[in-house]
């Protein structure tokens, strides 16, 4: 395992939660993952319609860093994760692309290396069982909807992480937390990502119909691996509270906290705190914070 | 010395505004061995066919090319003619002046000089060409047909009833195929069993017809008129002679299996008929299930059979049968709805397939057509159908369109309404194909007596909302999202090739696409015929179908089969390729590529028959005069008889002389 991490500009602005709970573990699980040297923009969201090539190459900036550090990349956001995908597989790929990324870098980046989520390092290099024998404080009587958001799925052919309809890979992570993995149909549907602010209805629409289905199906919390999601089910959750007219009270936590939780580390040092929806009253009702 | 008359064609204006025929044929007749150059309006008119029988006979010619369209449109004429007038019709070529030349420039002067190369090069061919004469071929009057669904049993009566022997093979232990499961057909609604299980019994008494079930193509070998095939009979473990099909073993038979015929939602026994009006009425043992396989256990049916017909020692057994002609009639399987988990088929019990469906609304289903929901036995209230289930998907599934969909679904939301009279059935489409006789009525029917209600767009995703399923999908006409609460929810999935048929396709040695469907000799003008000679098409083999149609095409592939086996001879042309057996090494370039396995290793022995070598031998029954073995033989020993290489060098030199 070696590992360079990409937290990518959200876990550095609108998310730290996710970043601080992500170096916990790092520094709990005492990897070697250092962040990639001068890592840029990976072109998300407004660059790739508008401007296909730059929507490539910024990544291809990355990937080339990454590589000079003789490492593979890590990384937590999933439209990061997209990105650098999608430029890796233009610049392997011989065509029309891969000639004008070459013509707009300057030079050629081999992008021979693997770009992984945090999840699928921890899931694969990792282990279950390594990691079980980790929990000291087992999450008991939680039941959580693991909730993975649209972007790390699919297409399935680009991300290669899981079934893009009822996909597993953060249920077995959380289970080992003690914590139960509901199963639920939602996994996997949109949470209205950017519309949140242009469209805010329809966002507000869309989550609320995700929160409904995860506390119909006898979910206390939701674990998340997205910070996009995070902020449309956690910080918009009073709004969408207020609007329906109903109390959802449900905690959005990323799986890492989660994990930090179990392994017994600090809540500050998970940035639990954070939080908009307060993970607190929960975790004392169920005897694991007091 | 070489006579060769030249008849230049202005095909109306259609060569003779292009091209100047008259100083084409002038320059022509200069040629050293042209005797005779002529020009005429319409050289394929009777005028036109006379002014060339007279001239061979005038001139002796030995030679003839006729300069006009391309020889896929009178090639054939002009040989009759040629024919006729005594010459060797292999004697006459054509040089194409009209879609090569006249059509495609307008360049006079160019166009013209070009036609007089292109009759130039034919001329010195011609000259060099060889007599060839038509291949007899000898014809076993006997057919047989794989697929024993409603295509290949109406094509095994059609064969019969032309007084032609036929064996018809099915793989499943009795003959019926798909349309002995469904419940009514469109759009006359009626009962599919009781129109086809008729059919199957006239079938089955039929005394030219020989039923062959639960066996399988082993091995083809031969050609058109003469084919040897090796046919797999799988252990039944029942002896079909002495059993009656009373049914003791199959009632007291301790092993129940999932039913394939009930499409998964009833239940068999290990030592089964398939369903209550099966062909032949006599049990199969599953051996993958019977306990005596599996465990050497139980034993009852072997005990309780009142005519001891129960044999567990049963081996297969092959049996070789010689037959004149093939009808393939596979059919279809559905596609796997594993693969659709957005629809959550296999996690939600409500969520079935077309298919099932169809047992679920039967009489004869495994609730005798009282429509019940799987999960717990409900009537369903709401129904939500989704066409186009991997059909008409091209990034994740199949491009095509597997044309029954629209009208069974249809069909279905009547049988429905049918049994739930105040039941919603609602219906997801992309386009709605209703383009046979009768189905637009149909539809309507559906949609305005029986109340279907149809909302133009897909489905993203069906969850399941406490004991509901919900459907989300979009109207793309109201541009709106749409959400229906539903009880169950039926998919159209895509139909397939069924499994096994390309190995199939491959032991017949016939084409293929990419999705597994077999491919036809010519689209449009060559339907139910595949590029093999002797062997026919019909069916859902060919790409989904409705049942008129592969009865239809079952039907033309009979008519097909009686044609050419109504010959005591068959006859093909002389173009094939002919080994110089005292060249050839034996090298086998030209076994491994030819594509019709037309070429064959021979023994070389002397007087005492010891083996001295082996050389190519070349089957001229099968050989299509492809020419792909020619280019491949290192001693240039092989070569195409009316193409060959001496011929088509003489071609190129007259060509290159000139530039």
């Amino acid at each position: 395992m070696n590992y360079a991490y990409y937290p990518g500009c959200s876990l550095e602005s609108t998310s730290p939660d996710f970043n601080i709970s992500t170096e916990a573990l790092i520094e709990f699980l005492s990897l070697d993952i250092p962040e990639v040297d001068d890592w840029v923009c990976c072109g998300a969201s407004s660059l790739h319609p508008e401007d296909k090539l730059a929507s490539l190459a910024l990544p291809a900036l990355t990937i080339e860093s990454a590589e000079k550090q003789k490492r593979d990349i890590m990384v937590q956001c999933p439209a990061c994760y997209a990105h650098l995908r999608e430029s890796q597989e233009a610049l392997t790929h011989e065509g029309t692309m891969q000639d004008n990324l070459k013509e707009a870098i300057g030079r050629e980046i081999s992008a021979k290396l693997k770009i992984k989520h945090f999840s699928e390092i921890l899931m694969q290099e990792i282990g279950l069982e390594a990691l079980q024998a980790k929990v000291t404080k087992p999450l008991k009587d939680i039941k959580i909807a693991n909730y993975y958001g649209c972007v790390i799925v699919r297409p399935q052919e680009l991300m290669q992480y899981d079934d893009p309809e009822d996909p597993q890979l953060m249920d077995k992570l959380v289970n080992i937390t003690g914590a139960e993995s509901v199963s639920w149909p939602f996994k996997t549907k949109c949470c209205g990502a950017g519309n949140s602010i242009s469209k805010t209805e329809v966002t507000l629409d869309m989550t609320y119909q995700i929160l409904s289905m995860a506390k119909k199906n006898g979910a206390d919390a939701i674990s998340v691996l997205c910070p996009l999601c995070h902020i449309n089910l956690d910080f918009r959750q009073p709004q969408i509270e207020r609007r329906y007219k109903e109390k959802f009270n449900l905690p959005v936590f990323y799986y890492t906290q989660l994990l930090g939780l179990a392994f017994g580390l600090d809540p500050k040092k998970l940035a639990l705190d954070r939080l908009f929806v307060s993970p607190f009253p929960l975790l004392k009702s169920k005897g694991i914070l007091s | 010395m070489a006579k060769i008359g030249v008849f230049v064609c202005w095909c109306g204006s259609n060569i003779a505004e292009t091209v100047d025929v008259k100083r084409a044929a002038e320059t022509i007749a200069k040629i050293p061995g042209v005797v005779y150059s002529v020009d005429y309006k319409y050289m394929c008119s009777d005028p036109g066919q006379d002014m060339v029988k007279n001239a061979i006979k005038e001139y002796n010619l030995t030679g003839v090319v006729v300069a006009s369209c391309s020889p896929r449109m009178h090639e054939k004429t002009f040989r009759k003619a040629a024919s006729e007038a005594g010459l060797n019709p292999y004697m006459l070529e054509m040089a194409n002046i009209r879609e090569h030349c006249s059509w495609v420039h307008d360049n006079k002067e160019e166009a013209t000089q070009k036609a007089i190369d292109l009759i130039r090069m034919m001329v010195e061919k011609v000259k060099r060409n060889k007599p060839l004469q038509n291949i007899k071929i000898p014809v076993t009057k006997k057919a047989l047909v794989i697929g024993g669904g409603v295509t290949g049993i109406q094509a095994a009566l059609d064969i019969a009833a032309g007084g032609i022997p036929v064996i018809l093979l099915e793989r499943e232990p009795s003959i019926g195929g798909h349309m002995s499961m469904l419940d009514e057909t469109f759009p006359t609604l009626d009962c599919s069993q009781c129109i086809l299980t008729p059919k199957m019994v006239e079938v089955a008494q039929n005394p030219l017809v020989t039923i062959m079930t639960y066996s399988e193509l082993e091995k083809l070998e031969g050609f058109i008129g003469n084919f040897k095939a090796t046919i797999k009979k799988k252990a039944r473990h029942v002896n079909v002679e002495e059993c009656t099909g009373c049914g003791t073993c199959w009632t007291k038979c301790p092993t129940k299996v999932t039913s394939e015929f009930e499409q998964g939602l009833g239940i068999r026994k290990a030592i089964y008929i398939p369903f209550p009006q099966a062909i032949p009425s006599r049990p199969v043992i599953d051996e993958a299930n019977c306990m005596k396989f599996t465990q050497n256990r139980c034993g009852i049916c072997a005990k309780i059979c009142p005519k001891q017909c129960i044999s567990y020692d049963d081996k297969e057994e092959f049996i070789e049968i010689e037959v004149g002609s093939i009808v393939v009639a596979t059919g279809y399987d559905l596609m796997p709805t594993s693969a659709f988990g957005e629809y959550g088929y296999g996690k939600y019990p409500d969520v079935v397939t077309s298919l099932q469906f169809e047992r679920m609304v039967c009489a004869s289903g495994p609730t005798l057509g009282d429509l019940q929901r799987p999960s717990d036995k409900k009537k369903p209230k709401t129904v939500v159908f989704i066409q186009c289930v991997g059909s008409r998907d091209p990034e994740h599934h199949k491009a095509y369109c597997s044309k029954i969909c629209c009208m069974y679904t249809a069909k279905q939301t009547m049988l429905y309404r049918h049994k739930v009279h105040d039941g919603n059935a609602y219906v997801f489409y992309i386009d709605i194909r209703s383009n046979g006789k009768n189905y637009e009525e149909f539809l309507r029917r559906a949609q305005e007596e029986n109340k279907a209600q149809y909302i133009r767009g897909r489905v993203s995703m069906v969850y399941q909302d406490g004991p509901d399923l919900v459907v989300e999908g979009a109207d793309t006409l109201t541009n709106s999202q749409v959400r229906i609460r539903a009880d169950l929810v039926v998919l159209a999935t895509a139909m397939v090739s069924p499994i096994g048929v390309k190995e199939l396709a491959q032991k017949l040695g016939i084409g293929y696409d990419q999705h597994g469907f077999l491919t036809e000799a010519h689209p449009k003008l060559r339907p139910v015929e595949s590029a093999t000679a002797g062997i026919f098409l019909a069916g859902c083999a060919i790409s989904p179908r409705d049942i008129p149609d592969s009865v239809s095409e079952a039907s033309g592939a009979a008519a097909k089969v009686l044609g050419m086996l109504s010959k005591d001879e068959l006859e093909k042309e002389g173009v094939v390729a002919i080994v110089r057996e005292c060249s050839c090494t034996g090298c086998q370039n030209c076994i491994r590529v030819c594509p019709f396995t037309a070429i064959a290793l021979k023994d070389i022995r002397d007087k005492a028959g010891n083996l001295i070598r082996q050389v190519a031998n070349v089957n001229p029954g099968l050989c299509t005069g492809c020419g792909t073995c020619t280019p491949t033989c290192p001693s240039r020993s092989i070569d195409l008889q009316g193409f060959t290489d001496e011929e088509i060098f003489a071609e190129i030199n007259a060509m290159a002389e000139l530039h």
